[in-house]
C-alpha cells in the first residue's frame, strides 16, 4: 500500500470535516487484501483507564445455555447479552472456550451481532455490525467477521473483517474481495 | 430409538408431576397429604445409615448415606433425612448430592415410576469434583435425581457456582455421565452468567 495515500486516508477519516456537506466516499482496491490500520484516538483518557484496569467482569443473559465439561465449554442460545463495563454485545449465539477454568474466548454469532461501545461522549459513540465476534480476553481484542459495519457518529467503515483492540484501541480492517474492498465514508457534520 | 428414549425421559418426569399433583405437593410444600401420611406410616427406621447401590451388573451405582431413613414397605417409599449421595462417573468425575431431606421412590410396575428416583428438597447442593480440580456447584431448593439414567433435574431455580463464574437460571438438568448442564429460562427469567475477573494479564 502506498504510504502517502493510507497517512492522507487517516487524516481524512477522522477529521470532521466542517466546510464540506456533501459526503465523500473512498473506494481502496489495492490487490486482494487490502489492510488498513486506523490509530484511532476516541478518547485518550479511556486508553489510560482501560490499560489500568485489568480485573472486568463479564454479565451474559440468554434463553438457554449448555454447560460442556469435557469441551470446557459454555453455549448460550437466544437473545444473548453480553455486558461489560465498556461496551455491550448482542447476538444470537454465544460460546465461551474456557482454559483450566478461566474464561480464555468468546465467540457470538448473529444475523447481525451488534457491539456498541459505551460513552458518556455521545459524539464519539461506537458501534459494528457483523455476523461473527471472537473476543480473545487475553489480548483484549475483538476479531468482526463477515459483512463488518462500523459506524462512529456519522462515519462509517465496511469490509470483511476487522480487529479492535480494546486497550489501544487500535482499528484493523480487511477486504478479502477485490470486487467488495474496505469502503469508508465520511458524512461531514452539517452547520 | 431416539425417540423412544425421549419418551421414557419425558414419561419420567411426567409421572414425578403426576405424583405430587395426586399427593397435593407442591414444590413449595414438599410435605403434606397423602406423601406425608405414607412417611408417617413408615415400618422400617433406621439412623446412621449408609447404602451401597449396585447396578445388575455389579458396578457401583451410587452411595447413600443419611442422619436417617424411615421406608413404609408397602410402598417402597422411604424418607431420607439429611441424605448425602455421592458417585462416580466413567472420566472420574465425582458428584456429590446433600440437602436436607430427601424421598427415595422405588420402581414400580405400571403408571408411575418405571425407575428408582430421589427427589431431594430443602438446601440442595450438587458438588463436581473433576480430576482436574475444576469445582462447580449447583445450589436450588429441589432436585430430581434418576441414578439409572444418569439424569438429574431441579424443575426449581437454580445457581451454579464455578471458579469464577455465577450463572443463575429457572431449571437445570444434568447428564451426570457426560458431565453436561443444560439451563433454561422461564418467562419471568433469563439464564444470567456474571464472570468475574476474567482477565488478570497486567
Amino acid at each position: 500500500m502506498n504510504q502517502v495515500q493510507h497517512k492522507t486516508l487517516k487524516q481524512k477519516f477522522f477529521m470532521h470535516k466542517q466546510k464540506s456537506k456533501k459526503p465523500k466516499t473512498f473506494f481502496l482496491t489495492f490487490g486482494q487484501k487490502i489492510n488498513i490500520v486506523l490509530t484511532v484516538s476516541i478518547c485518550v483518557a479511556n486508553v489510560f483507564a482501560s490499560a489500568n484496569s485489568f480485573q472486568k467482569n463479564y454479565f451474559i443473559s440468554s434463553k438457554t445455555a449448555v454447560i460442556n465439561q469435557q469441551e470446557q465449554t459454555a453455549s448460550y442460545q437466544g437473545d444473548v447479552t453480553v455486558s461489560e463495563g465498556k461496551f455491550t454485545i448482542k447476538g444470537d449465539s454465544l460460546i465461551i472456550n474456557y482454559d483450566k477454568g478461566r474464561v480464555k474466548e468468546l465467540l457470538v454469532s448473529g444475523s447481525p451481532s451488534l457491539y456498541e461501545e459505551k460513552s458518556n461522549q455521545k459524539q464519539s459513540k461506537m458501534s459494528i455490525k457483523a455476523s461473527n465476534m471472537q473476543y480473545r480476553t487475553n489480548i483484549n481484542e475483538i476479531h468482526f467477521k463477515g459483512s463488518v459495519e462500523l459506524q462512529q457518529n456519522r462515519d462509517t467503515v465496511s469490509a470483511d473483517s476487522l480487529k479492535y483492540n480494546l486497550d489501544t484501541q487500535e482499528l484493523s480492517a480487511t477486504s478479502n474481495d477485490k470486487s467488495e474492498p474496505v469502503r469508508i465514508t465520511i458524512n461531514p457534520l452539517s452547520k | 430409538m431416539r425417540l423412544k428414549l425421549s419418551i421414557h425421559k419425558n414419561s419420567f418426569l411426567y409421572a414425578i408431576s403426576i405424583c405430587f399433583m395426586i399427593s397435593g405437593t407442591s414444590a413449595q410444600q414438599p410435605h403434606s397429604g397423602s406423601n406425608q401420611l405414607a412417611i408417617e406410616n413408615h415400618d422400617l427406621l433406621l439412623e446412621s445409615v449408609k447404602l451401597d447401590k449396585f447396578s445388575t451388573n455389579g458396578a457401583l451405582t451410587y452411595v447413600l448415606e443419611a442422619l436417617a431413613l424411615k421406608q413404609n414397605s408397602s410402598t417402597g417409599t422411604s424418607h431420607i433425612d439429611q441424605p448425602t449421595i455421592e458417585f462416580e462417573n466413567p472420566e472420574g468425575t465425582l458428584w456429590k448430592v446433600t440437602a436436607r431431606r430427601g424421598t427415595l421412590y422405588k420402581r414400580q410396575v405400571g403408571l408411575v415410576l418405571l425407575d428408582e428416583t430421589f427427589h431431594l428438597t430443602g438446601d440442595v447442593e450438587i458438588i463436581r469434583s473433576s480430576l482436574s480440580d475444576q469445582t462447580l456447584k449447583i445450589s436450588s431448593e429441589h432436585f430430581f435425581l434418576f441414578p439409572s439414567k444418569n439424569h438429574g433435574e431441579t424443575m426449581s431455580p437454580v445457581i451454579i457456582t464455578s471458579l469464577n463464574t455465577n450463572t443463575t437460571a429457572a431449571n437445570l438438568s444434568v447428564n451426570l455421565r457426560l458431565g453436561e448442564i443444560r439451563l433454561e429460562s422461564s418467562p419471568t427469567q433469563n439464564v444470567e452468567t456474571k464472570v468475574l475477573y476474567a482477565q488478570a494479564k497486567k
